[in-house]
């Protein structure tokens, strides 16, 4: 394991050499941090090629941060893996470091918005939760809602509340060019400046999520004295309000086109809404150039009328049944004492995929 | 496909479908009418694919020498739609050689809904319910006319699977339907008859089974078909099956009799193939208006006849590039 990885690391060390002339398109991506398995922690550096340099100046700069964004990226992989599992595009990633989402990064449509919002939520949550750990000295809990709040409604800030606010000045630093030119007086948007657009809404997202829990005291656990505090929405949450954002991204004319239709000049963008440029392409069929999976060999669902039924998701090719053996537990008793039997029931399933 | 074409056929074929052709006439008008029926049933399922099944070409033939999805689905519905056809005209009672279902040695018929006012009721057959074995056979002896003594090629026996399929189709989908007799319309004696479903029903199942299709190939003794794949459900005798791979529709083709999509009316919102962005596979469309007319605000003067005003309607559609 140890040495496929430090083999990787040199194939990607000379595709860095090799490519570093090359546009935007062909740079590694800080988010294959996300991508990598657990393996071994300690071989993480600052010194990684795959981050930027301004990323590699911050990082030497707050070098306790690192694992915390090796954390957040495969946060946010695994919950954009889990939101699109049923849709077309299932948010696949590759080994490679200079394609870590095939050419989604690059490509200008809906999912670069989510994908990154999503990575920016990530970041957010996973270097805020590691403050509220205790794990850094830079930052705590946030001090300002502790003591405060009035007595006669019963209740008063205490506990850990989430600080959101380093958090989000981190993720911006990490991910964002230093252009900071977002100005839209021309009316149009870069690839750039729509990444960095929905980024924002990504950690805006985090903070539109956060709840206030509370905790009762008092006699006999009555709700006399209540302590609250204000914590993030559990990812899963973030990753399915991003999802609905995504359904409803608006498109934005590209800055370059000269030609763009009256009625879509100048309409405002809100800062939560997600934004894209370019019209996805059907991810039905395989295309090796675009890094398109296709959904051939997909699992789908006879009976759904959803995007996950095999009506939708085999873009009309049919699709194959399978029969599969399926073994579980079943009629399990407990037994005293104390523990649990169960038998074994073996049935056979019909499962079907994509032609 | 009338009846004097499908004879001139026959005579080449002799055997049992000359011997129709010659006898019984009327029927074979009827089995016509049922291969028509089931070419306009698959236009309509088919009427959102890349490939719809217009038959008014010389390239359909082309379609239909190709071993493929849509051929199995072409030969089940011709098959269900003259077993529909013939049943129905016996029904009518425009056949001499058969009538209403023979229902003196069944058994009680089974109460078609839950009735929930349990045993009192006395059932019995009755009306005139659709004698589908006839159906069924005739299309047999017209559609299977090549099952040769040995001649039992891949295409030979695909082609007769898929008939079958179809055939089953329509025969094991049979509904009861029953009449209220007994006082004032009360349920204490009910009538029941068998009747076919609706060859729609019979196209959305066969598009169904069309979509679940699956790829065999043949086995070594010659006899035998297999699924082509790890772990794939053997085909049941109401699936379909196929053995080649479709070829591209979306380009006009003449070798495969692929029309291509240009042309075709799309539905901009859908996500499914007959969205937009699948059925011209990618290459874009336009948007049209048209003027059509139509008829409008019809009113019924008695006695008998129904009045329309024309109105011109505006419709917006899509058709691809």
């Amino acid at each position: 394991m140890e040495t496929r990885s430090s083999g990787v690391r040199h194939i990607c060390a000379l595709t860095l050499l090799l490519v570093s002339v090359c546009p935007l398109c062909c740079r590694a991506s800080w988010m294959w941090l996300g991508v990598t398995s657990a393996g071994a922690p300690e071989q993480l550096s600052c010194g990684d090629p795959v981050l930027s340099a301004r990323q590699r100046e911050l990082c030497r700069r707050k070098p306790f941060l690192l694992p915390s964004v090796r954390d957040g990226a495969q946060l946010a992989v695994s919950e954009c893996q889990n939101q699109f599992r049923q849709e077309r595009w299932n948010c696949s990633t590759s080994r490679e470091p200079t394609a870590v989402f095939g050419h989604e990064l690059t490509s200008g449509t809906k999912e670069t918005a989510f994908i990154y919002a999503v990575m920016a939520a990530g970041l957010v949550h996973s270097v805020t939760r590691s403050c509220s750990q205790g794990n850094m000295t830079e930052c705590g809990c946030d001090a300002r809602l502790r003591g405060g709040g009035t007595a006669p409604e019963g209740w008063h800030w205490g506990g850990c509340s989430d600080h959101i606010e380093f958090g989000t000045w981190f993720s911006r630093k990490f991910m964002d060019d230093s252009v900071k030119n977002m100005s839209t007086s021309r009316g149009g948007y870069t690839l750039s400046t729509m990444n960095q657009h929905n980024s924002g809404a990504g950690r805006q997202a985090i903070e539109r999520t956060m709840s206030t829990d509370c905790r009762c005291h008092g006699i006999s656990g009555s709700c006399a004295v209540k302590t609250c505090w204000r914590s993030m929405a559990p990812f899963k949450r973030i990753g399915a309000y991003l999802k609905e954002r995504y359904e409803q991204s608006v498109q934005v004319s590209d800055r370059s086109r000269r030609k763009m239709r009256k009625k879509d000049q100048r309409r405002p963008v809100d800062k939560h809404q997600l934004i894209y440029l370019n019209k996805s392409p059907n991810y039905c069929l395989e295309d090796r150039r675009r890094s398109i999976a296709g959904t051939r060999g997909r699992r789908c669902n006879r009976t759904s009328t959803g995007p996950d039924g095999c009506n939708l998701l085999c873009c009309g090719r049919g699709y194959n049944t399978h029969v599969v053996r399926n073994i579980q537990r079943c009629e399990c008793k407990f037994v005293w004492c104390c523990y649990v039997h169960c038998r074994r029931c073996e049935s056979m399933n019909d499962m079907h995929t994509c032609k | 496909m009338d009846p004097n074409s499908i004879c001139r056929k026959a005579k080449r074929l002799a055997g049992k479908q000359a011997e129709l052709c010659q006898t019984q006439p009327e029927i074979v008008s009827e089995v016509a009418k049922g291969a028509r029926l089931g070419i306009r049933e698959c236009q309509y399922q088919f009427r959102y694919r890349r490939w719809n099944c217009t038959s008014h070409n010389k390239y359909f033939g082309k379609v239909l020498q190709q071993d493929i999805r849509e051929t199995a689905f072409v030969y089940a519905i011709t098959a269900a739609g003259v077993t529909h056809a013939v049943t129905q005209a016996c029904s009518m009672g425009e056949l001499l050689q058969c009538g209403c279902e023979a229902t003196r040695n069944k058994a009680p018929p089974r109460p078609p809904s839950s009735s929930s006012s349990g045993d009192g009721i006395k059932w019995e057959w009755g009306g005139c319910g659709d004698d589908v074995e006839f159906g069924y056979e005739m299309s047999k002896k017209f559609m299977d006319a090549k099952r040769r003594r040995g001649k039992s090629d891949i295409r030979t026996l695909i082609n007769l699977h898929n008939n079958e399929a179809g055939r089953l189709a329509v025969k094991l989908h049979m509904r009861t339907e029953c009449k209220c007799h007994g006082l004032s319309g009360s349920c204490t004696l009910r009538t029941c008859w068998k009747k076919m479903p609706h060859f729609r029903e019979v196209g959305d199942r066969l598009l169904e089974r069309f979509n679940g299709a699956s790829k065999v190939m043949g086995g070594n003794d010659g006899k035998t078909l297999i699924p082509v794949g790890q772990n794939i459900k053997p085909p049941d005798k109401q699936d379909l099956i196929y053995s080649d791979e479709s070829p591209d529709f979306c380009l006009a083709n003449r070798k495969t009799g692929s029309l291509g999509t240009r042309g075709r009316m799309c539905n901009s919102t859908a996500m499914d193939i007959s969205g937009c962005d699948l059925l011209c596979c990618e290459r874009g469309y336009r948007e049209e208006t048209v003027v059509i007319e139509e008829n409008c605000l019809c009113r019924f003067h008695w006695c008998c006849v129904v009045q329309c005003k024309k109105c011109m309607v505006r419709k917006e559609l899509s058709l691809c590039h």
